[in-house]
């Protein structure tokens, strides 16, 4: 196979690796904040029950939790995953879950740590709940943020290779699968570059965000 | 008829009774000071009065009208009706600093009128207006008033130069001029202060009592929590002394300041003449 059909075969790869990152972080950007307000809820059941949920999701492996939601309808719901798209579509519901609990907390810290101040100020302007929230809160707590969760998007595009446990055209096995083929090594390497240069492109886009928050201090 | 009445307000904490059936008033446009040793309720008095706190018993009256009952249930949007009839200006200043000085004052003033516009027509009404544009005309024109009215009220605290400035980029006294035009804004009818110079250095407390001092008028009614002694003797018309939760004496500030009658108010002012001797 010649360097060209090889990078051919890898852009493929990388293009589902891309709608599984994309597609978990547009799912479990918004999920993570329905959970960060459960698990800092006044009712205690659902407070509970979001922390207890969050617990079994950061306490065991990725891995495990792609192969139930893989094989869990077919064993559990006599409904088995056969096709490709719908092999990705579990492993994006595996990803969206797990990563949803862990931006939970970081939206959770972030929203504690926005001063009690600036919600009474918001209080006593007359402002609604939502008008606080979307109107003094959400921009402190986004700024507060972006860091830790650079951090975890960063983790999310190298977690992308974990979907080869269920699919077999994801960046990662598709390099792999080259190698086997070919008996040769580089490939392997080759296909770190594009997560590289992926997660490089990710790195300046959440430095560009943090810079254009910089015009004010928290 | 006082124009502000206040009867037996009571602040629980837990097993802590922090205000003891407060009983007081004021009239319009009066300064009333209220001094104090940390901790007799002053800022749970302020607190309770802006509904932060919510009190266990008592009632407020404005004008006249019953604003406030402990004993009755209220809404969350009949309480932030509610809290529109008092202003406060915090000892933090709590500006919002994603915000220019400027648009502190101007953001919630918008959301104000954007909310009254809403309720004047039916939804039915307000589509077609949209249909027509006449919606977003109505809502710029409204975001230009209040702009305007912000700009203003920054003149009046003499910070017109700095409407473009970010909370960081203002001095303590800067900010807390800006927390003080933002409070007017709404036009309360009762314009509290809690310790509004605490977190500033000495040579900035000056500037902020001197916007304070200024706004005294006919019709404007304030309730200032502070520790400055020289400045509650000075302006305002009278001055209150809490201690354990209740008001122990109040009287103008000749009566407070020259005869004093209780002893825990005669001790709190031989302490603060002793701080400021530095003895």
């Amino acid at each position: 196979m010649s360097f060209w059909a090889i990078t051919g075969e890898l852009l493929q790869g990388f293009a589902y690796t891309a709608v599984i990152f994309f597609a978990t972080l547009a799912a479990a950007l918004p999920l993570g904040l329905v959970v960060s307000f459960g698990s800092m809820s006044r009712f205690t059941p659902l407070r509970a029950l979001t922390r207890g949920i969050v617990w079994v999701i950061r306490g065991t492996p990725l891995m495990l939790q792609i192969i139930v939601c893989a094989l869990g309808p077919g064993l559990w719901l006599g409904l088995p995953i056969r096709t490709t798209a719908q092999q990705l579509l579990m492993v994006c519901i595996a990803f969206t879950i797990n990563y949803a609990c862990y931006f939970s907390e970081i939206y959770r810290g972030g929203i504690q740590s926005v001063p009690y101040g600036q919600s009474e100020a918001g209080q006593v302007l007359g402002m609604t709940k939502s008008e606080i929230f979307f109107k003094v809160t959400l921009l402190q707590f986004v700024k507060r943020i972006i860091a830790p969760m650079s951090n975890e998007i960063i983790t999310l595009v190298k977690d992308t290779a974990l979907a080869s446990v269920v699919v077999s055209v994801d960046l990662f096995t598709v390099a792999k699968q080259i190698v086997n083929k070919q008996v040769v090594l580089w490939p392997i390497f080759y296909a770190g570059l594009f997560y590289l240069i992926f997660n490089g492109v990710v790195t300046i886009l959440l430095g560009r965000a943090e810079k254009k928050l910089s015009y004010f201090k928290v | 008829m006082p124009f502000l009445e206040i009867e037996n307000l009571t602040k629980r904490f837990g097993e802590t009774t922090v205000l003891r059936g407060i009983d007081f008033s004021m009239e319009r446009g009066e300064v009333a000071a209220v001094i104090g040793s940390s901790g007799g309720g002053k800022s749970t008095f302020l607190r309770c009065l802006n509904f932060l706190e919510k009190p266990e018993a008592g009632k407020i009256r404005i004008g006249g009208k019953e604003l406030y009952d402990a004993d009755k249930q209220y809404t969350d949007a009949q309480i932030r009706e509610m809290r529109l009839g008092f202003g406060l200006v915090f000892q933090s200043f709590n500006l919002f600093p994603q915000y220019t000085a400027l648009e502190n004052i101007s953001m919630p003033l918008f959301l104000r009128e954007r909310e009254r516009l809403r309720q004047q027509g039916t939804f039915k009404a307000l589509k077609k207006q949209r249909q027509q544009g006449t919606f977003k005309a109505l809502k710029k024109q409204a975001q230009q008033i209040c702009r305007e009215k912000a700009a203003e009220l920054l003149e009046s605290v003499g910070l017109s130069d700095k409407a473009g400035n970010y909370p960081c980029e203002l001095s303590g006294g800067q900010c807390q001029r800006v927390a003080i035009a933002r409070a007017l804004a709404l036009s309360p009818a009762v314009l509290c202060f809690d310790e509004p110079t605490s977190a500033l250095d000495p040579e900035l407390t000056g500037e902020v009592l001197k916007v304070i001092k200024s706004l005294k008028s006919a019709d404007r009614t304030m309730l200032i929590v502070t520790h400055e002694m020289a400045f509650a003797r000075d302006v305002a018309d009278k001055v209150v002394f809490m201690a354990n939760g209740v008001i122990e004496e109040q009287g103008t500030s000749d009566e407070i300041f020259e005869n004093p009658q209780s002893p825990l108010l005669r001790a709190f002012l031989k302490k603060a003449d002793n701080d400021l001797r530095g003895d």
